[in-house]
């Protein structure tokens, strides 16, 4: 598939403050996650993805333009910022309104676009005539999607829109992120929600203090993350009787027990071995089992991975 | 939420860029106009308008062949009509000096009303220029749509220029308008003609250079207190810093308000206008003739140049604040 993102050794500097240092990457159709600690780059990204900044240096493309300052990209790029603030006193029809019409659309098509867009993310109608200075973070993250979405744009950028979410409105919302990629429109998305990022997208890029360090990058790509994890937690009954199972088997490398809490962390030694037949470990080795998970998500192992360049 | 579009995806053609600067102003205007401070500016800026028109159809009524002021004074006895005739004939026979000078004093004065009440109305909407839009970081959102800075800044430019054109030029071209169409013959019209054209440039000049202040005031700060504070210390203490006579020239040059006034006089050109009738018109007397003269002259622009050099530096500033503001967000 060809990249919707190109972009080639691009760095981004404010003066003597660096932004993005030399970044090389591609965004494929689908959703990407953008992750990495504050400071890391990201809004510099967005932006310079938006169109809104340009790059000190380098190449970058998205749909085969350079972004800045095109308003032929621009309008099929949607962005939702990750500022909360809203003009407090419009109501989110009257934001949405203009903006549609900022976008090129006739003050009745905005209307009819900004009321099923407010339906889409699930805003009550009741809420559609409140100032959005009334708004709780959660609404106000509601109608920044919705404003993004206003245009069915192809290309779907969102900084940090999982802020202020309860776990409901975090589902609704990776469901709306879903339907648009099924739908055949790209979403890069950033968040510090990474479990719920994890589980939403296909590619990831990381970025550390403005670069992509391409040792943590690979141990991101999917057929990395499609291996079996290298150390397991389990919650069980006996977690001392488990351990000794699991090591008759020769399947672990070495364990730590919390007895009082009834948990059980394994290194293996043949991951593939037990997670391709592990109901009947499981069952053999007589144990009570309540919970099963990795002990660190790759995400997590990702960020925290000291920069290797 | 809902699994699919609701949707079907747009098939018209979206407005240009045309469309989007005009969506900037319009929001603009319609937003100030919500509020009751800036309607009743409005009511005085046409109430300006108006009075300018009445000055125009008077006048006109006045010299007019049979008009009311020669028929009012044909009850007063022969002596009072004949007067009356003289002043009649005096306008028919130098219709050029006194269509002009009097036009040229009306537009002149008109040109004041609608500049303050412009200040005015500026002073109201600067927060609301570029201000709000960056406390609340509304750029981020407008520029990742398909608007760039300089679409942002024509449709910022033009509700400058559509309020003022509702305050200034509306009025200006409304009481001309009224007072050449009820006038007994075209030479009101004829004459009329390059006041009118000397008002509409001053109008033009004063829409780019107040435009342009205003907007680089309103971006230097996110407090609307701030830029308030800034664009009224500019324009009042500024200028009431510049009114003494003996206040140094440089000094008066950094009151954007002192330098307007300055290009006032030289586009008007009423000491001209005055000049020629205390000078080419016949019959007058000595000491009137001395006094339009001398009236004239304290019309004069005294330092135009520097003036000039003043309010270009204004708007160079204006404009690199606006533009490294709008750069930064």
């Amino acid at each position: 598939m060809n990249p919707i993102i190109q972009a080639e050794n691009v760095s981004r500097f404010y003066g003597i403050i660096l932004g993005l240092n030399n970044v090389s990457f591609a965004v494929r159709p689908g959703i990407t996650g953008v992750v990495g600690q504050n400071g890391a780059g990201k809004t510099t990204l967005f932006r310079l993805l938006t169109g809104q900044i340009r790059q000190s240096s380098g190449s970058l493309r998205i749909f085969g333009q350079s972004p800045w300052n095109n308003t032929a990209v621009k309008a099929r790029i949607g962005y939702c910022p990750e500022t909360e603030e809203l003009p407090g006193s419009l109501r989110p029809l009257e934001w949405l309104g203009g903006l549609g019409m900022i976008s090129g659309f006739g003050a009745a098509e905005s209307r009819v676009r900004a009321e099923a867009m407010l339906g889409r993310v699930r805003l009550a109608p009741e809420h559609w005539r409140k100032p959005l200075g009334a708004f709780s973070k959660g609404m106000r993250q509601r109608v920044k999607l919705a404003q993004c979405l206003l245009h069915e744009p192809d290309l779907v950028i969102l900084d940090e829109p999982m802020n202020g979410l309860d776990p409901v409105g975090r589902e609704d919302f990776a469901n709306v992120l879903r339907d648009l990629a099924a739908g055949g429109r790209s979403v890069v998305i950033s968040s510090h929600i990474l479990h719920d990022l994890e589980a939403l997208c296909g590619e990831f890029l990381l970025l550390k203090w403005g670069r992509i360090p391409r040792s943590a990058n690979e141990a991101l790509s999917q057929e990395s993350r499609a291996r079996w994890p290298e150390s397991t937690i389990f919650r069980c009954g006996s977690p001392e009787r488990l351990a000794r199972y699991l090591f008759e088997e020769r399947l672990i490398r070495g364990c730590e027990i919390a007895e009082e809490t009834g948990v059980l962390q394994v290194r293996w030694s043949e991951p593939d071995r037990f997670y391709r037949d592990f109901h009947r470990f499981l069952l053999e080795s007589g144990v009570a089992i309540f919970e099963v998970r990795s002990a660190v998500a790759s995400l997590e192992k990702a960020i925290e991975t000291p920069p290797t360049l | 939420m809902e699994a699919e579009l609701t949707l079907s995806r747009w098939s018209g053609k979206p407005g240009g860029v045309g469309y989007r600067r005009w969506v900037i102003m319009s929001a603009g205007i319609r937003e100030l106009l919500g509020t009751r401070f800036f309607r009743a500016i409005l009511i005085l800026a046409w109430v300006a308008g108006i009075a300018t028109a009445a000055v125009g159809f008077l006048f006109a009524q006045t010299v007019s062949e049979g008009g009311w002021l020669e028929s009012a004074a044909s009850h007063f006895g022969p002596r009072i009509h004949a007067i009356a005739t003289a002043i009649d004939a005096f306008v028919l026979l130098y219709p050029d000096i006194c269509i002009r000078a009097l036009f040229t004093n009306l537009f002149w004065l008109h040109s004041m009303a609608g500049v303050g009440l412009s200040m005015v109305a500026l002073t109201l909407m600067v927060p609301r220029l570029v201000t709000r839009d960056r406390a609340g970081r509304a750029l981020t959102v407008y520029l990742s749509r398909p608007l760039t800075t300089a679409d942002y800044l024509f449709g910022k430019l033009g509700t400058i220029a559509g309020v003022l054109a509702l305050l200034w030029t509306g009025p200006l071209l409304f009481g001309w308008l009224l007072s050449v169409l009820f006038a007994p013959d075209s030479s009101f019209f004829l004459y009329s003609l390059i006041p009118l054209m000397r008002a509409l440039a001053f109008n033009a000049i004063g829409l780019a250079a107040l435009a342009t202040i205003a907007l680089g005031v309103s971006a230097v700060s996110r407090s609307s207190r701030t830029t308030i504070i800034l664009w009224l210390g500019l324009w009042l203490v500024a200028g009431t810093i510049a009114k003494p006579p003996g206040t140094p020239d440089w000094m008066k040059r950094a009151s954007f308000s002192h330098d307007l006034a300055q290009v006032r006089e030289a586009v008007f050109k009423v000491d001209e206008a005055l000049e020629q009738v205390g000078t080419e018109l016949p019959f007058l007397d000595r000491s009137v003739a001395s006094d339009f003269v001398q009236v004239g002259r304290k019309a004069e622009a005294k330092d135009l140049a520097g003036s000039i050099a003043g309010l270009g530096v204004f708007v160079a500033l204006s404009s690199a604040v606006f533009f490294r503001r709008l750069r930064s967000e």
